[in-house]
């Protein structure tokens, strides 16, 4: 692996995980009876844009190495479903998540000035199931990380 | 800071993102099963997942945009709550899927 896609790899894990975290704060947040909407909201942003640059450098590594040089170990070795089911669910599952992170910060930034009390309840519903999605995504990258 | 236009685009974004969802769960699935299209994706784009983001980027941009224009009388935690729903629906096909085919059942 060269260094350049080590790099990207990191980047993609380490952004990942942090945009993760804070979709957990920013639930944590919402379930509160008044939230810092003015907190929430800025960390949200952090979420989406962390989001988008886990996926172009996950991107570049997916498309440039895993296929060629990952891929074929994993399908030859003991665990072929850490790639035909965790890593193709994961894969896919991730694309929904950028989109749905800015939904949140969007919903984080209306509420600063219009709180509202059915919105806030459904925007953290919506940041549980982005919350579960990230979580199922970043463990599905532990499994095909430790299949090889 | 109070931007008139930003309940209107919470609500286009929202259902965007629905749309989207729900057009990547069948195009995922349809990308498994039908080698043609899996083809074109990978000749269009260099490699089937890129276009799978590409053609997610377009579309959720384009319904983006155009609801924008629209004004309507749904309230914002209906919409973020179906939002929910169609996000879960799409994981649940994309997910349910690639178990079947772990099972060999499709």
């Amino acid at each position: 692996m060269t260094t350049t896609l080590a790099v990207m790899l990191s980047i993609h894990v380490i952004g990942g995980v942090i945009a993760i975290g804070i979709h957990n704060v920013v639930l944590m947040h919402l379930l509160k009876k008044t939230p810092d909407y003015v907190f929430i909201s800025r960390i949200a942003w952090s979420a989406v844009a962390l989001f988008f640059l886990s996926w172009a450098t996950s991107a570049y590594y997916y498309v440039t190495y895993y296929g060629t040089a990952v891929k074929p170990r994993i399908i030859a070795g003991a665990a072929p479903f850490a790639h035909t089911f965790f890593m193709e669910t994961k894969e896919h599952i991730f694309l929904v998540l950028p989109f749905v992170a800015l939904s949140i910060a969007l919903c984080a930034s209306y509420l600063r000035t219009n709180p509202d009390d059915a919105l806030r309840k459904s925007t953290a519903f919506l940041t549980f199931v982005a919350l579960g999605i990230g979580v199922a995504t970043a463990v599905s990258g532990m499994l095909v990380s430790g299949s090889i | 800071m109070n931007h008139p236009e930003l309940p209107t685009w919470v609500r286009s974004v929202a259902i965007a993102t629905i749309i989207t969802a729900l057009m990547l769960a069948v195009l995922i699935v349809a990308a498994e099963e039908v080698p043609a299209l899996k083809d074109w994706l990978k000749a269009t784009f260099y490699h089937h997942w890129l276009g799978k983001g590409a053609l997610a980027l377009g579309v959720f941009a384009v319904v983006s945009v155009a609801l924008s224009k629209q004004r309507s009388a749904t309230r914002l935690s209906t919409v973020i709550f179906f939002e929910a729903i169609a996000v879960c629906v799409s994981v649940g096909i994309i997910a349910g899927f690639f178990l079947l085919h772990l099972l060999k059942l499709v």
